[in-house]
């Protein structure tokens, strides 16, 4: 280190002596057991980060991981006690199926036809869980919200138009358009209609 | 300058990371300045200690506080070594006024022989002293520049101001100390 001259007067060498004297006579280094104090207080330090990162790693892998089990097995269940299903449009044949039998079973003659109402595409498979009370399965309407909770919805139901039907979303033939019909709706808190199943 | 620039970010790098012996060799570096530095300015190990601890601490617990661009590792530890050492000593009251220090810079002839006839021990117990006396401004400068040895430049990098304030303070810093010192060889022979 370069040390410039700081001027020099009758009694600075003298000055500049005693300094150096000082400066030789100070300890040179820090006591060694601040040193060692150091180097364990840094691997605690350490080894304590080290421990807290794993811990939210591993937290946050199980967060995801408890999600996507909730999303894939817990959030779309419709709730069994009302005896719903909902069924995607693959199967919407065999349910429409289903619900035109049990219609051509109650209306007689004035049946709707079995192809007549289908659920709209790309709306999820729910819950399939028969029905206890052999109760026909409801078809999605496009409003369907799987995240909407169990506890919140109620089914109603109501005689209407078919055309009323198809306002909600419900694929209906042109044929049977004007004809009345008696369905369950599943519908939300604010009444909107999530789903639906012909009664007659 | 570059090339111990880029050496001091590894070596911060490491020690974020836990790397025990990087944080080794920056202690190895520089405990022994910041220990006598806080020692010849408070007059006290144990503060010099507790404080040489606390900057390294300091470094331990947050290494990103070290900014690269504002200077080196050594003037970091330094500046942060040097607010504790001016906390510890505004605690310990050692303090003297400005007003305290004669103007004057006329030196008895007769204590300044004095002083030259006293013992090697006996002096540097004297200028330990007598430093201690000094205002911190005044008591810095010489700490840094006489009995660290680090040049006008380093010490201003270190205590945030130009050159020529630390030459300026260095000047008078010797003045003082030469008139503390002839009063006290003085006071010790009536």
């Amino acid at each position: 280190m370069s040390k410039t001259n700081h001027g020099q007067s009758g009694s600075e060498p003298l000055l500049s002596t005693a300094l150096q004297e000082l400066s030789r006579s100070a300890p040179q280094s820090a006591p060694p057991e601040l040193g060692q104090a150091l180097a364990s207080e840094f691997h605690r330090h350490h080894l304590r980060r080290r421990i807290i990162r794993r811990a939210a790693t591993l937290a946050v892998t199980l967060g995801i991981g408890v999600g996507l089990v909730w999303l894939r097995l817990g959030n779309p269940v419709i709730p069994d006690a009302r005896h719903v299903s909902i069924e995607t449009s693959d199967s919407v044949k065999r349910s429409a199926s289903t619900e035109s039998q049990n219609a051509t079973a109650q209306a007689g003659r004035n049946q709707i036809p079995r192809t007549s109402v289908r659920a709209p595409r790309g709306v999820l498979r729910a819950s399939t869980k028969p029905s206890a009370t052999g109760n026909t399965p409801f078809v999605a309407l496009p409003l369907f919200d799987f995240r909407i909770p169990q506890e919140e919805l109620r089914v109603v139901r109501v005689e209407m138009p078919a055309s009323s039907l198809r306002l909600l979303g419900a694929h209906v033939n042109d044929e049977v358009i004007a004809r009345r019909v008696t369905a369950d709706l599943l519908v939300g808190p604010d009444g909107t209609p999530y789903a639906f199943r012909l009664v007659t | 300058m570059a090339e111990v620039e880029l050496h001091e970010k590894q070596l911060l790098r490491q020690i974020s990371k836990g790397d025990e012996a990087a944080f080794a060799l920056v202690y190895a570096r520089h405990q022994g300045q910041i220990y006598r530095f806080v020692l010849h300015m408070t007059g006290s190990s144990a503060t010099a200690e507790e404080v040489t601890q606390e900057v390294f601490m300091l470094l331990i617990r947050n290494p990103n506080g070290y900014d690269p661009a504002k200077g080196s590792i050594g003037a970091y530890l330094f500046g942060a070594a040097r607010n504790l050492a001016w906390r510890a000593i505004k605690r310990e009251v050692l303090d003297v006024s400005l007003d305290d220090v004669p103007e004057s810079e006329s030196i008895l002839t007769d204590d300044w022989d004095l002083l030259e006839k006293l013992s090697s021990a006996e002096r540097i117990d004297l200028l330990r002293k007598a430093l201690l006396t000094l205002p911190e401004l005044y008591r810095e400068v010489v700490v840094l520049c006489d009995l660290e040895e680090m040049s006008y430049a380093q010490s201003a990098g270190i205590l945030d101001c130009s050159s020529g304030t630390i030459a300026s303070r260095l000047h008078r810093a010797h003045a003082m100390l030469k008139m503390k010192l002839a009063s006290m060889v003085g006071a010790s022979h009536v």
